[in-house]
């Protein structure tokens, strides 16, 4: 009988050891396909088969106002569509720094990308989401008009935004794209974020980084406003499997 | 950090389970998106790179650019005013960015670019505004070309607008000939034309022939550009489709041997020459495409001798095409050393992976190192106190190798690096000085950053030697914000916080609002109706999200005005309280209690998520008792039975609820799995079918 428990405890707690790790998911590049490609980043082959790529063109940075540029265009044609991502850490923008974004994705386009759109990298803390509307409805009023609009967003957003503030953004932007990470890692406890999704009434997509572990939400693809994932790629990404197990959902 | 006028740094309070922040790699030099959502940490000690928190002390955990500029020539002298040691209320914490260093860092005023080209764009047409002005210029001062002539040459050179987006080249306009003097400023354009369309043969075929000109722009300039052609050709075909240097395609030798060999003869002729730091810039991008690493931390290390303060363009550039990479073999000059050192001496990431500075470092090959430091001893006995503290987990060893120096007037970067390291050794070895050490380092800290790193200190120790009260009383030295808010929201007792509330200020009021909430969650509820009375008149509420340590208003009109009830009726929240003071396991009153934390959005709060045990505010609060949870509510209510059927319905339902939408838990407490939720659900349904919390249930999670 006394072994007949230890067997027992024994094999209850390894399926709960697995049951636990199975739920957490590898971010395996080869199972996306949208990719951040970031300065200082150097390319992978999952590029090459990219449905959408998100390519830091630069910064906007403050004291003073610029733009600093960070990867050139990519060159040629490719089946990628290719998003211009500027990071900004202001939103005081010059009417110079603004004619610089848009002779870029003139020029980008002339290279033969084919540039979908921008997307703002930027860092508003959820009650400045009002503000950051204005500041997007203005950039959608001098993109031309065949260019999308994306946004990154912060976990903070799907939790605790005002309805009223989201939705304003809805509006403006094509999609939301919500950060999974911080630097390189998955933030933890970001199930609890996840749980929160339903707020969201914007369409978006979840940024995760190359390598690190998640738990998707059980009923993601349920929910309407999903688009998909977006991998931020590393160049010191902890190894992948030889051989891609990529999940069905 | 948008918003904020003057750069500095908002403590941000994350929401549940991302207070703790993780320490941050990157790879070197990208910057992950998302690295914007930094939050301080409250602490001195990074064993591995934290990108949002660097401090104004030489450490492994700063980034590689901000250890340089400390180690800068010039910021040894003490009392050198610097960027850093001159900040006095730019920033509310000791830790900052990269980011912000650069911004708060004077001296160059950074380029803003043009349309065209942006700061920091790389192309080669970049040059064109500048050089075009130059030819026009010299044109103009030159009385051999005529008045037709220069006025056709100077509009020819400034419509070339080259774009560099790989278009045919511009047409220079009518044929180029000419002669004489005329002659070769035509020539000339013809080179410039071909450099920029990318025909570099052409190009130099061109400025071979002006080397020997009279006119001296044109001498020069030409000189030069023979250079600068090779150094573009060499570049040709190296990068793929996104601009990244294909590691696949080796680079000419051949070609690189021509382009030092033109640069070379340029600095020879003109060895204080208009293009000469543009020359010596591109010998170092000649070494770094050759992989020269030797060549290039030589080249480098001169170039930081002779920089002014403010460049940080050159920082960012020895980052990023050396350190990056390097050998510690290969780079000579102590100072770059000394930084690939500090870098080499992280810990390695959680996943296993490290940044590419980062080759371990044993103590054997910094010893090893001792020759390269020549007779700077101090330096090289940080570094070693560094690696005993942060490698080799030696503390007391950093008392032997740093002695006591805490009284100069004033500290300079290197000294206050050894100071402060020592004292945390102190603090590490549980020496009894400890605290006396901080204390006598205060006065000769330049308000700023170092004063903020000496009042952490401080407060760290206080934290754990049992002297919270000191850290509050009259007279104390730790006055920021942002450390005492943290103390009083999340380890502060009730008697300390009471004390501080009745002090008034928006500190009481942080003060009060940690106190009440803690009193209504920790089952105080009869301290927590009394204390209520210390509510301000006109209590204040925050806008949108409560973000109060460090600055803004905490919500204290939460307690005033704050949802009690949505469906289930519940009364004032005093009611509730009172109750619960009588009758802790009341059950109406428990559901009503949830009701306020959840209609509050209070699951997770803040003041619930502490810092990690290693920061500011992250050992055990003196507040005892245990947190209410909402879920573990409904499931003891639901189980214990002998509640009022209304009750039990009600508690059915929001127990369900919690794990809506994804199967996650929000409600805090033990989690439940998903057949104990269909459970509840079912006899939901079957025991109170008939009840209005049934008819809106729906689903389970």
């Amino acid at each position: 009988m006394g072994r007949c428990w230890w067997t027992l405890a024994l094999a209850l707690s390894a399926c709960h050891s697995d049951a636990a790790f199975d739920r957490a998911t590898f971010v395996d590049a080869r199972c996306h396909d949208a990719f951040w490609l970031w300065s200082g980043v150097r390319s992978q082959r999952v590029l090459d088969t990219a449905r959408r790529v998100y390519v830091l063109y630069g910064e906007v940075r403050s004291d003073p106002v610029r733009l600093i540029a960070r990867r050139p265009a990519p060159t040629g044609p490719g089946h990628a569509g290719i998003w211009l991502v500027v990071r900004a850490e202001t939103l005081d923008w010059t009417p110079l720094v603004h004619g610089q974004l848009l002779d870029a994705l003139v020029r980008w386009r002339r290279s033969g990308a084919r540039v979908a759109g921008v997307q703002i990298d930027f860092d508003a803390r959820t009650r400045h989401l009002d503000q950051y509307a204005v500041f997007l409805t203005d950039l959608r009023r001098r993109l031309p008009p065949d260019t999308g609009l994306s946004v990154t967003g912060l976990l903070d957003w799907s939790s605790q935004g005002e309805p009223a503030a989201l939705a304003a953004l809805g509006g403006t932007v094509d999609e939301v794209v919500l950060q999974l990470y911080q630097g390189r890692d998955v933030i933890p406890g970001h199930e609890a974020w996840l749980a929160r999704l339903d707020r969201m009434r914007v369409p978006f997509r979840l940024g995760l980084p190359q390598g690190g572990r998640w738990t998707p939400p059980a009923d993601l693809a349920r929910n309407p406003f999903y688009r998909g994932t977006v991998v931020f790629l590393l160049n010191d990404a902890p190894a992948a499997p030889t051989v891609a197990a990529c999940a069905s959902e | 950090m948008g918003g904020r006028g003057g750069g500095g740094r908002a403590a941000r309070a994350l929401g549940p389970c991302v207070a703790a922040a993780v320490g941050l790699a990157w790879a070197a030099p990208a910057l992950a998106s998302g690295d914007y959502g930094c939050a301080p940490r409250l602490t001195l000690i990074h064993r591995g790179l934290d990108q949002c928190n660097n401090l104004a002390i030489l450490s492994p955990g700063n980034d590689t650019r901000t250890n340089l500029l400390l180690l800068r020539p010039g910021r040894w002298r003490s009392g050198t005013p610097g960027p850093l040691i001159g900040q006095a209320s730019m920033t509310p914490v000791p830790g900052f960015s990269w980011s912000d260093l650069a911004r708060w860092t004077t001296g160059l005023a950074p380029d803003i670019g043009t349309v065209r080209f942006p700061a920091e764009d790389g192309s080669r047409c970049r040059s064109d505004g500048s050089g075009a002005a130059a030819f026009v210029a010299a044109l103009a001062s030159d009385p051999r070309v005529g008045a037709e002539d220069r006025v056709w040459l100077s509009a020819a050179r400034t419509s070339l607008r080259p774009t560099c987006d790989g278009d045919a080249p511009a047409a220079v306009g009518r044929a180029v000939q000419g002669t004489g003097r005329a002659g070769e400023f035509a020539t000339y354009l013809t080179g410039a034309a071909a450099f920029y369309a990318g025909a570099f043969d052409q190009a130099a075929a061109a400025f071979a022939k002006l080397g020997q000109s009279a006119n001296p722009w044109l001498a020069e300039t030409a000189t030069y550009m023979l250079g600068r052609v090779e150094v573009n050709r060499a570049q040709v075909g190296l990068y793929d489709r996104w601009g990244w240097r294909d590691p696949e395609r080796p680079v000419d030798r051949g070609v690189l041997d021509a382009a030092e060999a033109g640069l070379r003869r340029y600095l020879a002729a003109y060895p204080t020459g208009r293009y000469a730091g543009s020359a010596r810039g591109l010998f170092r991008r000649v070494y770094w495409l050759g992989g020269d690493t030797a060549r290039l931390s030589a080249a480098l290390a001169d170039a930081l001798q002779a920089a002014p303060a403010g460049d940080t363009e050159l920082l960012e550039e020895i980052d990023d095409k050396l350190l990056a990479n390097a050998a510690h073999t290969a780079v000579a000059d102590p100072r770059l050393l000394a930084a690939l050192d500090l870098g080499a001496m992280r810990r390695a990431q959680s996943d296993g992976s490290d940044d590419a500075t980062a080759t371990s470092l044993s103590r054997a090959q910094l010893e090893g190192q001792r020759d390269r430091f020549g007779g700077d001893t101090e330096l090289f006995d940080l570094l070693r106190a560094n690696h005993a503290f942060y490698v080799g987990l030696r503390p007391a060893e950093v008392l032997t190798l740093i002695p006591d120096a805490t009284r100069p007037t004033s500290f300079s970067d290197r000294q206050f690096s050894r100071q402060v390291l020592r004292g945390l050794a102190l603090d590490a070895t549980d020496d009894r000085n400890a605290r006396g050490f901080w204390l006598e380092m205060l006065p000769g800290a330049a308000a700023g950053l170092q004063r903020l790193t000496l009042e952490l200190a401080l407060a760290l120790h206080e934290e754990r030697h049992d002297g919270l009260g000191r850290v509050f009383a009259p007279g104390s030295p730790i006055a920021n914000a942002t450390l005492r808010d943290t103390l009083l929201a999340y380890v502060a007792g009730p008697d300390l916080l009471r004390h501080e509330a009745r002090g008034g200020g928006r500190e009481g009021r942080v003060a009060l609002h940690a106190l009440l909430h803690k009193e209504l969650t920790r089952g105080r509820y009869a301290g927590f109706l009394s204390d209520l009375a210390l509510l301000p008149a006109g209590a204040t509420g925050a806008d949108g999200i409560a973000q109060f340590i460090g600055e803004g208003e905490p919500p204290l009109d939460l307690y005033r005005s704050g949802a009690t009830a949505e469906d289930f009726a519940c009364p004032a929240l005093t009611a509730t309280a009172s109750t619960l003071a009588r009758d802790p396991g009341a059950v109406t009153a428990r559901l009503c209690l949830g009701e306020f934390i959840r209609l509050n959005d209070l699951d997770g709060h803040l003041l619930d998520t502490p810092p990690p045990a290693d920061e500011l505010g992250g050992t055990a609060p003196r507040f005892g008792r245990r947190l209410f949870s909402r879920g573990d509510a409904y499931a003891a209510i639901v189980a214990a039975g002998g509640a009022s059927p209304d009750d039990i319905a009600y508690a059915l339902l929001r127990a369900t609820r919690c794990y809506a939408p994804s199967g996650y838990n929000t409600c805090g407490g033990t989690e439940v799995d998903k057949d104990q939720r269909r459970r509840w659900f079912e006899r939901l349904h079957r025991e109170f079918a008939g009840s209005r919390w049934a008819s809106e249930s729906r689903y389970y999670w």
